[in-house]
């Protein structure tokens, strides 16, 4: 696995139809998706953090997948988009890699995944979306 | 992740829950691991007799049988064309005494 698992909100796992979409409100990972708590990290630095998002893979024709950062105070709470990647379909832009910036002085983030299965049979593999102080420097 | 060290596996209803030494724990639905062999499957010659709903429907259907064949709406024409004896055995194997 070439990234640091404590950065991962979403760990490249096949997202499918049967999942649905994702909204985790956990800091275990299921189905690839997990909260990550901000508070060992005192929130984002005024400069705020990017978020990176790697499609690996393209998409099942028809179908859309939109991903949001979000953010909120506890886990179960109501949460807040911060930051939208573009809507990705099939054919554009796919395989790709996406960066946004995002500040926020609370406590939990989310990558929020919410598919469209016009195809009926949705899937879409080597989705990973990271946390980076520096991504730039990096990719 | 195979080469992160597990260090601690636990379970809650319906998953299996790995800690590894980095990241977060990881959660895999059970459901998704079950092998065909492990799910029972109904064998007509012993559990079927065991499933009480499937005793009675074989029991209404005796029942059935006998009260038309005693109002003669079924007739000695059904006794001809339809072999009773193999009603019966079915209806046995359902657990039914005719």
């Amino acid at each position: 696995m070439p990234f640091d698992a404590n950065l991962e909100l979403h760990d490249g796992t096949t997202i499918t139809a049967a999942i649905g979409d994702i909204t985790s409100t956990s800091l275990t990972r299921t189905n690839g998706n997990v909260c990550i708590d901000l508070l060992a990290l005192s929130s984002t630095p005024a400069v705020g953090m990017g978020a990176v998002l790697i499609m690996g893979a393209d998409m099942v024709t028809l179908d859309t997948l939109q991903v949001n950062i979000q953010d909120c105070t506890t886990l179960t709470g109501t949460w807040r988009t911060i930051a939208v990647f573009p809507l990705l379909t099939a054919g554009t832009g796919l395989p790709g890699t996406y960066i946004t910036r995002f500040t926020t002085t609370r406590q939990y983030i989310r990558a929020h995944m919410d598919q469209t299965d016009n195809s009926g049979s949705f899937s879409v593999a080597s989705v990973y979306v990271l946390l980076a102080f520096h991504p730039f420097h990096v990719l | 992740m195979a080469n992160v060290q597990a260090i601690d596996v636990h379970s809650e209803p319906g998953y299996i829950i790995v800690q590894r030494a980095s990241g977060p724990p990881v959660r895999y639905p059970i459901a998704d691991l079950l092998r065909g062999e492990d799910i029972p499957v109904i064998s007509e010659t012993e559990t079927i007799t065991r499933i009480p709903s499937v005793g009675k429907i074989a029991q209404l259907i005796s029942i059935l049988l006998k009260t038309l064949i005693e109002f003669q709406v079924l007739d000695d024409e059904f006794h001809d064309n339809v072999q009773l004896d193999y009603i019966i055995d079915r209806l046995a194997e359902m657990g039914e005494d005719w």
